[in-house]
């Protein structure tokens, strides 16, 4: 009995396989001779037949998609057979399943020889990328399955089905737009170029997949469950059974595409900064800017595409983004720009001294061999902006930075640095206020200014100098045989000033390589007496050391195999460990930012902050 | 459902577009039973066989088989002799054999039109394409065989050899027929039951014996009275042909008219006409 039902199956599969190999080579003949028309006629000019074939392969397989799904019956019905298949001893789900069957395999056989051309010799001449074709491909096979049954005019059924894709599409966009809107991504637009292209974020790709079944689904349970009753009564009859079943199963997947997207979208990553209240800025170039402060989430308006935050004073964060330097207020959650280049112009490297922002602007008009620079001085009370011009000859080749500020006998100055490749060293330049360009020092590394000193290297020492009568003389030499390297202050490691902390500096940690004969750490800390020269190394501490003050600095510790943070206290030699975290570094090596106030982990759309000096955790009721 | 049940019809009713095709059809054919279903064009004769050979789901009602028997058991020539008609006879036959499972293909009736199995489906004539249908049913040795209505469209040579192929398949495997059908000159022999149907629902179910002594025929020149059933009336040039359903012997008492026999290829044509009359009276 069951062979015997085996048998029926085997001949109406056997048939069908037959039916789709007749219809498989006349698709393929045409898909080879397209293109060699298209070339011999010139209408492809200059293409070789490979260049024309890719295209024409691609959209040819956009209709060979829809034709394999909407072709279930047309062998029968173009052949008066439709009453005496359905009068066959097979259940109408055993009919529809050997049906299906070759032709889901003829698809995925063209797909798979599509993806021979794509990772192969058609990959530079293909018309769409490979999420673009593959998306499209396998919903027109769905969506015009589902509407096989819809009507007997094969051409009708093209058109109900390409309109439908169309409309999937939209309609795929549409929940894209509307999520990332909902979701407060309000500078976002959704383009259709990057689907062309592919350039495609993944949860772009997870967001496509999945609210895309969510929408295919219902239409294709919706033809399985009416197929059952499929006979040879109108098509209508069918249709009004589909579209019954369908109706109600569409809302659900709609709403299951919804509530899928609005967890899938999350555009870009947050950048958060911690005040030194405790205040958390969340920035994300699409959204904005959200602070939170225990209780309460304040969204501020405006667009800034980046936020990089260069200073904290009193209630003001200042931050310089790409195309301009803002700061905002953590009291009123008001966002205030300072500078925005003009045409043509662009900045980096700002830093605060006092009441004054100063950061480097170039572009524009060419001078000497480099572009045109500027130091400009941006006073925050006024705005009023003054631009130093940097085209000295000296600091045409290598990187600029400001590393440093003072005021000597009411005249305010500016220290420069520009730092050639690795191997060659650097200068550093004394800029004042009234334009006098004076070469300060040079420098074998990455100098460091703590005012009134200033660190610099040869080969062989550690160079210091202090800033005496408006020239910086030498005032010792350490010989750093190990290579040592000073670290800055908090967040503005290059330079820091006197005036504006009470404390002043009289230890600084520093790092260098260890050696093959010192196994185990990567870097080795340890700590600098300006005032006696001496240097002790602190073999205890591990990782990267971050100082805020000149007294207290922190560690991190990672363990990448147990995924665990340990964070420690270090004051002089003194190293306690404040406290461990565990740790996923799937998404990112550094899921997490050191503050002076504290640790803010992120990872994905969650973040987690934990307060100095024990790093207790900080709940934020709407984080 | 009765053992001897070959086919039980409970309250089968379709529409299509708004229209009743079957109405409430409660039906139980006997095995071994040769029924014959007639009626007017559109009356739902065909629909109703497509409900029986699963070409057509009812709206409402069930059809129940006799137990134990499978889709392979029922064969069905529909009225459009509806086959795979690019394949080659050949390939028909292959294909048919494996689905119905039949072991032994007789080829009797294609070697008695001597016909060429290379020969596309396409291309055979309308009764070629019967006798060959019907080759195919006859090999399956079915249980029900379902005939729509395609005699008509045969010669008489072929119509002939159907009808007898039909009869031994009746005779020899106790095969229960259900046929549609409208000319009974030359199916007289076959039907043990009529079945006549109006507008979706059975109008008459009698055995053929009993039908001819329940329909009578009056031809007179006067008005016969309305107390007579009269299922149909026929004006001739100066004559009136009544035809009498049901008669009951009282009626010869009561009005003493010449009750003529009617053949049963006229009693199909009367109730058919019958339908007409009443539809243009309405």
């Amino acid at each position: 009995m069951k062979s015997s039902r085996l048998l029926s199956e085997a001949s109406m599969l056997k048939k069908e396989i037959n039916d789709v190999l007749k219809q498989t080579l006349f698709f393929a003949l045409i898909i080879l001779l397209l293109p060699a028309f298209l070339v011999l006629t010139k209408i492809y000019p200059d293409r070789s037949y490979l260049n024309a074939f890719f295209p024409v392969f691609q959209f040819g397989l956009f209709f060979w998609a829809f034709f394999m799904g909407a072709s279930l019956f047309s062998v029968e019905r173009g052949q008066n057979g439709m009453e005496y298949l359905l009068s066959l001893p097979l259940s109408r789900y055993k009919l529809i399943g050997l049906k299906v069957l070759p032709r889901l395999i003829s698809l995925l056989i063209f797909y798979g020889i599509f993806l021979i051309f794509f990772f192969g010799p058609g990959s530079n001449s293909l018309a769409l990328s490979l999420i673009c074709f593959s998306f499209i491909y396998f919903s027109l096979y769905f969506i015009s399955l589902s509407f096989s049954a819809s009507s007997e005019n094969f051409l009708v059924l093209f058109v109900i089905s390409f309109l439908f894709l169309f409309l999937f599409l939209g309609l795929e966009y549409s929940l894209f737009w509307l999520t990332v809107k909902a979701k407060g991504y309000i500078f976002f637009t959704p383009k259709i170029t990057p689907f062309i292209t592919g350039d495609l974020e993944p949860f772009t790709v997870s967001f496509l997949i999945m609210t895309g079944s969510c929408l295919l689904i219902p239409s294709l349970a919706a033809f399985i469950f009416s197929i059952k009753r499929f006979d040879i009564k109108p098509p209508r009859v069918h249709n009004k059974r589909f579209v019954t079943i369908l109706a109600p199963l569409f809302i659900i997947g709609l709403l299951a595409s919804l509530f899928l997207s609005h967890r899938i979208i999350y555009i870009g990553t947050n950048d958060y900064y911690l005040t030194r209240d405790h205040k958390l800025i969340e920035h994300n170039g699409y959204f904005g800017f959200r602070i939170y402060d225990g209780e309460k989430a304040h969204k501020i308006r405006g667009f800034y595409p980046s936020f990089l935050p260069f200073a904290e004073e009193g209630p003001y964060v200042y931050g310089g983004g790409y195309d301009c330097i803002f700061r905002v207020n953590t009291a009123d959650f008001n966002v205030e720009e300072l500078y925005r280049p003009p045409e043509g112009k662009n900045f980096y490297g700002a830093q605060k001294s006092r009441q004054t922002i100063a950061f480097l602007e170039y572009g524009g008009r060419r001078s000497f061999e480099g572009i045109e620079k500027k130091l400009v001085l941006l006073h925050i009370a006024s705005k009023k902006m003054f631009r130093i011009s940097l085209d000295f000859e000296a600091l045409q080749n290598g990187h600029i930075r400001l590393m440093g500020a003072g005021t000597y006998k009411e005249r305010d100055f500016w220290l420069v640095s520009i730092m050639g490749a690795p191997e060659k060293g650097g200068q550093i330049f004394r800029l004042w206020q009234d334009g006098e360009f004076r070469l300060v020092k040079e420098t074998r590394y990455i100098p460091l200014y703590i005012s009134p000193y200033l660190l610099t290297y040869s080969e062989k020492d550690i160079i210091i100098s202090e800033d005496r009568e408006g020239r910086f003389e030498t005032i010792r030499k350490i010989p750093n045989k190990k290579q040592y390297r000073f670290i800055g202050i908090g967040d503005r490691p290059w330079f820091w000033s006197e005036e504006e902390n009470d404390n002043p500096i009289t230890k600084l940690y520093s790092w260098r390589y260890s050696s093959k004969e010192e196994p185990g750490e990567d870097t080795i800390c340890a700590l600098l007496n300006l005032e006696t020269s001496e240097i002790e190394e602190l073999p205890d501490v591990k990782g990267w050391p971050y100082c805020f003050s000149g007294d207290v600095c922190y560690s991190e510790e990672i363990n990448l195999e147990e995924k665990t943070l340990a964070v420690y206290k270090i004051r002089e030699n003194q190293i306690n460990l404040i406290r461990k975290f565990n740790v996923s570094f799937k998404e990112t090596f550094h899921p997490y930012e050191i503050f002076e106030s504290g640790i803010v982990f992120s990872q994905g759309k969650k973040a987690r902050v934990y307060a100095f000096p024990d790093l207790r955790k900080i709940k934020f009721k709407h984080l | 459902m009765a053992s001897q049940s070959a086919v039980e019809i409970n309250n089968l009713s379709l529409k299509i577009g708004g229209k009743t095709i079957l109405n409430k059809i409660d039906l139980e054919i006997q095995k071994g039973e040769a029924v014959v279903i007639a009626g007017r064009n559109g009356s739902g004769k065909t629909t109703l066989l497509k409900c029986l050979a699963g070409v057509l789901f009812p709206d409402k009602g069930r059809i129940a088989y006799q137990s134990g028997l499978s889709r392979k058991g029922i064969g069905f020539i529909s009225d459009k002799v509806s086959l795979f008609e690019k394949y080659s006879i050949k390939q028909g036959i292959a294909f048919h054999k494996d689905v119905y499972k039949i072991d032994d293909f007789d080829p009797t009736l294609i070697n008695e039109l001597n016909l060429d199995k290379d020969q596309k489906i396409k291309d055979l004539s309308a009764g070629e394409r019967i006798l060959f249908h019907l080759s195919l049913i006859l090999s399956q040795k079915p249980e029900i065989l379902l005939v729509d209505e395609i005699i008509h469209a045969a010669d008489p040579y072929i119509r002939e050899i159907f009808l007898e192929s039909v009869i031994d398949l009746l005779e020899d495997h106790g095969t229960t027929l259900v046929m549609v059908n409208h000319t009974f000159s030359e199916i007289e022999k076959i039907p043990e039951r009529i079945l006549i149907m109006e507008k979706g629902r059975f109008i008459a179910d009698e055995k053929s014996e009993t039908l001819g002594e329940k329909l009578k025929k009056i031809i007179t020149e006067t008005k016969i009275p309305e107390e007579i059933p009269c299922l149909f009336k026929r004006e001739l040039t100066h004559l009136k042909e009544y035809y009498i359903y049901p008669f009951q012997e009282e009626l010869r008492k009561n009005f003493p008219y010449d009750y003529k026999n009617v053949r049963l290829n006229e009693i199909i044509k009367a109730f058919i006409g019958g339908q007409y009359a009443q539809k243009r009276n309405q």
